[in-house]
């Protein structure tokens, strides 16, 4: 869809809007007609007084670590004053509503709505977090290099968006702005590989990296109700500008005829401009049967290299309750991808890094494959039947077709199917339990991923159970299991390794619930949760000359536990007592033959972690004109293995809130 | 313009407008709303008495009409009447079996006991009983039209093909807005959703427990194109949002593997760092064989390890590094 289309369907849904709005105004159906009947005699009328309500609240916070950020991940660690607050106006016709809570410097968020009557809506929010990063050290190896290493990694990030929303009164027209804008600020590890990256001369390096990146994002839309659809045209424009520090540069050693021995850039992270322009429609929603339809065209371009990817999307979803018990859902959806690389990259002054002839200082000679583009067609139908109160049965079909080009190169399928065909039942099999239970049998033709099994099947089941007002329990599995018997694993010449074409998956889910009110003041929750991944694979290693060798049928295993319990206690109106404590074991490994002498080679993915959070928290009302809050929240991350290479490690937090409330 | 990508939006629009025709005609009742409601209560002798009248006579709900007030649906007024459009009567049927033979002095003289004058709720639609699409259906009658496209694919979408109506997630009567508050999203979405509440419990998650994003930054709850409720249009749109340093497109891309993130993540939690659905080297030797390396070589630590201290610009480059073929080790 080029610009002049888009314009064209724009000042057409806008024409064709005027035209319909006043006919469909007068028959709007399903609008509650029966209470406004008999109203034109009624004075006009008059909106109540809502009074303001308001509340601040301020206090402490303190934190402690002791080790690794793993235990406080998402915490800024330091102690600061916290405020925060709720404030709701409303004065016909302004109504305005305000929320925020500052913890510290970079952990904040606020929700700011105002509106006028019903004609102007506006709504901002503001997510701003922390989060502590790896500071990990290199496996051991031939050579490492540490080049400017930071203490502590973190990034402070901020996401906001707004939206300002205008209805044209006693009109079906709306006319929207909407926007986003996300920051990332702080520092990170930058881990590279220097030297010729031959097999004796690699240099993995370690450094700290600014990180100072900005997405803009801005859509503009309309909509209306063309008498029978309702339509929504919308354009926006989003920008990545990755800040001061978007590449980085090292001197390299010479690799062959590739590359001379030099100042070469790495690490880029490249500002990406895009735009889209969605079409919506639907019909009403209120019938028997209703239809909506989307069509988005994506266009991005990477600025620094030139690459591009331009999207088409279109789908459609229709529902027809053919009768009251049966109703059929069809949907289908179509993703055009066509991704477009550069033969040559230019990205410093004009000066190309990259082409298939240059071989001078500061440039590569490479080859540049292209990158695959493809068609995608998926579509699925449902039949949702009830044959009585109670049970509800439903069956679902699904197909998708996924054709690439570029798919020689890549050692890839040129087509990729996938069918699935689902059941599931709903049913109250007596009186205060209910039963849900689902069958999935899928089959993929040439999956691009090994990780992705040709052959799968997946059974879940769940129940629950409410003997009482004051009891409710449930108790749900889920079981995957998988199998593949046509693997494709290149060899170091991207040859097929015949040898290997084997995998197995099985994967399980089981989840427990259980929440009692102990007394009218006591309620009690217990919850435990079961995962458990595992995969058998063969797996290929090259030796020193280079030929492939197969590690038959090598076991992955990953099991996790978790248990919690939360209980809260309500002596008065006045008082709350709330404490919690969750505590989850997990470990994983895998077990590869002794084909290259591993010893060793697995011990990295062993892993083995404990870790525990425990909560209090208690609120007190003072004669019903401020209240007093204190929480201590304690975590405890344990790496119980202690490998000093992984990327896990001990640590403790301990952090204490204190509040104090005023509510007018 | 292909020629096969404008049949398809050809066909889409006529099946549309044909749908929509049709759909116009079934979604028009052959009797006007209120006498279905007067049904729905049990006589069609009802009547519509005004949420003043309702309210005047027990007082019971005087809060939950202040906040109806101070949200949106409260500011709803028809030109033609200067009422409000949605009133407790809008949603409830109409109130006056409910009422009958209470006076004002009987409300008062109750309340002068301390006593609560009990109205026959039963006697208006009891929504609680109704089946979820019938429940949806009091707001859809309604949210038809004139929306923000939130409930654009409601229909056809996985909450409402699995019996959840709106009053599951919004507190109707809580204003303003029908806004679900923050602190409320996660217990909101978790009574439900077990597997997930596990999975963000794992030693690397995205912060949801910790109150730091939310389901819906992800998700979209009214329904959506894609599977698994997602936002945007693909899977990748929705994880840049936050991590555009990874969107690309770049000169030397991970194969296709960049258009679905959970090729290699799990989205919600996963044992291993970074999110990984397995731990490094096993989740990359699963598609690619290792580096050539002997028993007694020292590269054998390097190269069957963690594949991305040499691989780190593993979601792309746009540098070809020491290959000359994109390897992303610069």
């Amino acid at each position: 869809m080029n610009k002049l289309t888009f314009i064209l369907i724009f000042v057409l849904a806008v024409l064709v809007s005027v035209v319909f709005a006043v006919e469909s105004r007068a028959e709007m159906p399903g609008a509650p007609e029966g209470i406004t009947e008999g109203a034109e005699d009624m004075p006009v009328y008059q909106f109540p007084v809502v009074k303001p309500e308001i509340n601040l609240y301020t206090g402490f916070n303190s934190v402690h670590l002791d080790g690794s950020h793993n235990a406080a991940e998402y915490q800024y660690l330091k102690d600061s004053i916290i405020l925060g607050g709720e404030m709701r106006v409303i004065t016909y016709p302004h109504r305005l509503h305000l929320d925020f809570n500052i913890l510290n410097e970079k952990d904040y968020d606020a929700d700011i709505s105002y509106a006028y009557s019903d004609v102007v809506l506006f709504r901002f929010q503001n997510t701003t977090l922390f989060h502590n990063l790896d500071n990990i050290r290199l496996s051991s190896g031939s050579v490492n290099s540490v080049d400017g290493p930071g203490e502590h990694y973190g990034i402070k990030s901020s996401m906001n968006n707004f939206v300002l929303r205008l209805k044209a009164p006693d009109f079906p027209a709306h006319f929207y702005i909407s926007g986003n804008y996300f920051e990332k600020n702080g520092t990170r590890q930058q881990i590279s590989l220097l030297g010729s990256a031959n097999f004796n001369n690699r240099v993995r390096t370690t450094r700290e990296r600014e990180t100072e990146w900005t997405t803009k994002e801005v859509t503009v839309g309309v909509n209306s109700l063309l008498g029978p659809v309702e339509v929504d045209i919308s354009h926006s424009e989003k920008r990545f500008s990755p800040g001061p520090e978007h590449v980085l540069f090292n001197e390299y050693a010479s690799a062959g005829a590739t590359r001379n021995a030099g100042v070469y850039p790495y690490s880029l992270n490249p500002a990406i401009k895009s735009s889209a322009n969605t079409l919506k429609l639907h019909t009403l929603y209120s019938g028997g049967l209703v239809a909506s339809a989307t069509f988005t065209k994506i266009k991005k371009e990477n600025t620094e290299s030139g690459a591009k990817a331009d999207y088409f999307i279109g789908s459609g979803q229709v529902m027809w309750m053919i009768m009251p018990k049966l109703t059929f859902f069809l949907k289908y959806r179509h993703k055009d991808m066509d991704i477009d690389n550069p033969e040559t990259i230019f990205i410093i002054a004009g000066i190309p890094v990259c082409s298939s002839t240059n071989n001078s200082a500061g440039t590569y000679r490479c080859e540049i494959r292209p990158s695959i583009s493809s068609m995608t067609d998926t579509v699925s139908g449902i039949l949702r039947y009830r044959p009585f109160g109670g049970f509800t049965l439903t069956g679902e079909y699904s197909y998708e077709d996924v054709r690439r080009d570029n798919y020689e190169e890549w050692h890839l399928p040129r087509d990729t199917e996938r069918n699935a065909v689902s059941l599931s039942a709903d049913a109250k099999i007596a009186k205060n339990v209910k039963l849900m239970a689902k069958y999935t049998h899928r089959n993929i033709s040439n999956p691009a991923t090994n990780n992705e099994p040709e052959k799968a099947d997946e059974g879940k089941v769940n129940l629950s159970w409410m003997p009482l007002l004051e009891l409710n329990a449930s108790l749900g599995y889920d079981i995957a299991k998988g199998k593949s018997d046509d693997l494709h694993i290149p060899d170091s010449s991207g040859n097929r390794v015949p040898s290997a074409d084997r995998s197995n998956m099985k994967r399980q889910r089981l989840t427990a619930n259980l929440s009692y009110l102990l007394l009218k003041d006591v309620s009690l929750t217990f919850t435990y949760a079961y995962i458990d991944n595992k995969v058998e694979q063969d797996l290929v290693y090259n030796n020193a000359t280079g030929a492939p060798l197969t590690d038959h049928s090598i076991p992955y295993k990953e099991v996790a536990n978790n248990y919690s319990f939360d209980a809260a206690y309500m002596p008065k109106s006045n008082f709350l007592l709330n404490a919690g404590v969750s505590h989850t074991n997990s470990k994983g490994n895998f077990y590869p033959s002794d084909l290259l002498g591993q010893s060793g080679i697995n011990s990295f993915s062993s892993i083995k972690i404990r870790e525990t959070v425990f909560s209090v928290l208690g609120k007190y009302t003072v004669r019903k004109i401020f209240d007093i809050g204190v929480q201590y929240r304690y975590s405890r991350f344990e790496d119980v293995l202690d490998h000093p290479d992984d990327d896990v490690n001990d640590g403790k937090a301990h952090a204490v809130l204190l509040t104090l409330r005023k509510e007018w | 313009m292909k020629p096969i990508k404008t049949i398809l939006i050809m066909l889409f629009l006529a099946g549309i407008v044909l749908t929509a025709c049709e759909s116009l005609k079934t979604a028009r009742p052959m009797l006007p709303m209120k006498e279905y409601e007067k049904m729905l209560v049990g006589s069609l002798e009802a009547e519509y008495v005004g949420t003043d009248t309702c309210l005047a006579t027990c007082h019971y709900h005087d809060d939950q009409k202040k906040n109806l007030d101070a949200s949106t649906m409260g500011v709803q007024i028809s030109k033609k009447t200067h009422m409000p459009i949605v009133n407790c009567e809008a949603c409830h049927g109409p109130g006056s079996l409910a009422i009958e033979g209470l006076t004002r002095e009987q409300v008062e003289e109750d309340a002068r006991n301390g006593k609560q004058t009990k109205c026959r709720y039963e006697m208006l639609i009891e929504i609680t009983k109704l089946p979820a699409p019938a429940k949806s259906l009091i707001c859809l009658k309604c949210h038809a039209k004139y929306e923000d496209f939130n409930l654009h694919t409601w229909n056809s979408g996985v909450h409402a093909i699995n019996d959840v109506s709106c009053s599951d997630c919004h507190k109707i009567h809580m204003g303003p807005d029908l806004i679900i508050r923050k602190e409320e999203m996660e217990n909101l979405c978790e009574k439900c959703h077990f597997k997930a509440k596990a999975e963000f419990s794992l030693p690397s998650h995205h912060p949801v427990h910790e109150k730091k994003i939310f389901c819906i930054s992800c998700h979209e709850p009214h329904g959506s194109e894609i599977e698994k409720n997602l936002k945007k249009t693909t899977v990748k749109e929705v994880c840049v949002q936050c991590h555009a340093d990874k969107e690309g497109p770049y000169t030397f891309e991970h194969s296709e593997n960049m258009e679905d993130c959970t090729t290699c993540h799990s989205p919600h939690g996963s044992i291993n760092n970074n999110l990984l659905k397995a731990r490094q080297p096993f989740l990359c030797l699963q598609c690619h064989s290792g580096h050539r390396t002997s028993a007694t070589s020292t590269t054998k630590a390097e190269f069957y390890t963690r594949c991305t201290d040499c691989h780190s610009r593993i979601h792309g480059t746009d540098i070809p590094g020491a290959s000359g073929t994109g390897r992303f080790t610069q």
